[in-house]
């Protein structure tokens, strides 16, 4: 995600997003996602690829308990939600320099991480 | 120069071998990445934000070892993630040894002295450690997020020196790093005996009109000129002369994607190290599979616009060196003479 975009943690798609598009948003967010499939289950974890040229599109994650590589069909998936936290979310090396700018500007020490 | 002659013979016979075979793209170094588990949280570095059961995972000693046959690269760096902190490390890195590969163990050393000291790891003309340090002191503990990291890395440089193995530097440069401090940073690492260092430019990119990306370009230019303008006699760079001048804005080199393939818990990344659109299955589908012509500042891809590192132009640097005699000869005088 880029500086611009909005924050996507806890983002569940309107039913007119397209599916490749929520597909790319959840490739790209640096959280657990949880996708919705036709069959009325639902899989928890990080989606770390997805490949929309190939015959059948599909999706790779790894569950929440770091299992997989699991393989899902665009077809299988009706929406997905971010339900996990954003791990990149405010830790880009501009955010970083801001709030150590805050810390020298306020007298304290240097943030260390 | 400080890559070690029977390095630099098994990187010819290898890229001259591709080229007589006309093998039109090959890998250089294969980046091998067994965990994305780190001690330090620099800030940016996207290799660690990553939810809790993906950092916990690591890549097993056999798969990495497939994935090296895959590549067939005559280079392993093994970066992370911090790889001291694999449980397998010691058993990998001999394994690569004995396979004769040239491994780079990219570390940030806070595990080295302590590892070094347990016996994990044998002085071999194979195996490099690659201590991470980003400029002096205070711009190294700021880089990384913490301070007194520095001292305690010098502190592993040491020791490892005093032990036998081979030590390099890696430096990451970014916009405001002030070079006349950095050509005391390359005197002290000398005085600390490494064998080599190596500096890129780090990876930014923003979405910007192409005269700001000119201008990026010129600044990096212009930082790298001043900081390796009439090199010391004893600095050593352990990287190749003509990618140092190119840093400088002295040559030109377009991006060589498939130069140091990166392969992790995903698979083979696409297109390579820094950029992160796709992961391959295999390392075949990743070199036949993988649109190319997409990247590259020719391309006018806006992700590689402003791009100068390491990881995509040293290989085109050394192919220059051994595709022509003029690039071979520019390098032998840049190694002779020492003047970049």
């Amino acid at each position: 995600m880029t500086e611009t975009e909005p924050p996507y943690e806890g983002w569940v798609p309107a039913p007119d997003v397209p599916l490749t598009e929520v597909v790319d948003r959840a490739f790209d967010y640096r959280g657990n996602v949880t996708l919705d499939l036709c069959d009325g289950n639902a899989l928890t974890g990080y989606l770390f690829n997805r490949d929309a040229r190939a015959r059948e599109p599909f999706v790779q994650m790894f569950d929440a308990a770091g299992e997989g590589p699991i393989t899902i069909g665009y077809a299988d998936i009706r929406t997905i939600r971010f339900t996990g936290k954003d791990t990149a979310a405010g830790n880009s090396y501009a955010a970083w320099l801001e709030r150590k700018a805050v810390a020298k500007a306020e007298g304290l020490p240097t943030p260390q991480r | 120069m400080a890559v070690p002659l029977s390095q630099m013979w098994t990187v010819a016979t290898y890229v001259l071998g591709r080229r007589l075979r006309g093998t039109k793209r090959y890998p250089l170094v294969l980046m091998l990445e067994p965990l994305f588990r780190c001690n330090l949280a620099c800030a940016g570095c996207g290799k660690i934000q990553y939810p809790a059961q993906i950092l916990k995972k690591h890549l097993t000693v056999e798969r990495c070892l497939e994935a090296v046959e895959e590549c067939g690269a005559p280079m392993v760096s093994i970066p992370g993630g911090e790889p001291l902190m694999y449980p397998d490390i010691s058993r990998l890195v001999k394994e690569l040894v004995a396979r004769k590969k040239y491994v780079y163990l990219c570390t940030n050393a806070i595990l080295l002295k302590e590892k070094l000291e347990a016996g994990w790891f044998t002085p071999s003309k194979y195996l490099s450690f690659s201590v991470h340090m980003d400029g002096p002191r205070e711009a190294h503990d700021e880089a990384v997020c913490r301070d007194g990291i520095y001292d305690v890395a010098a502190d592993a440089i040491r020791e490892a020196v005093k032990r036998g193995f081979r030590v390099t530097t890696n430096s990451t440069l970014f916009d405001g790093t002030d070079p006349l401090r950095m050509r005391g940073f390359f005197d002290d690492m000398m005085d600390l005996g490494v064998e080599g260092m190596m500096v890129s430019p780090g990876y930014s990119y923003t979405k910007a009109p192409d005269q700001e990306h000119f201008l990026r370009r010129q600044r990096s230019f212009e930082l790298f000129r001043t900081m390796l303008e009439r090199p010391k006699k004893r600095w050593k760079f352990n990287q190749s002369p003509l990618f140092l001048r190119f840093l400088m804005g002295k040559q030109n080199f377009e991006c060589t994607p498939w130069g140091n393939p990166t392969y992790n818990l995903f698979g083979w990344q696409r297109p390579c190290y820094l950029l992160q659109e796709g992961y391959a299955a295999t390392f075949k589908e990743l070199m036949d599979d993988t649109a190319w012509d997409g990247y590259g500042r020719k391309s006018g891809n806006e992700k590689c616009r402003d791009c100068m590192v390491h990881c995509g132009h040293e290989p085109s640097a050394v192919d220059y060196t051994f595709g022509s005699w003029r690039g071979f000869r520019e390098t032998v005088v840049a190694t002779m003479t020492g003047k970049l």
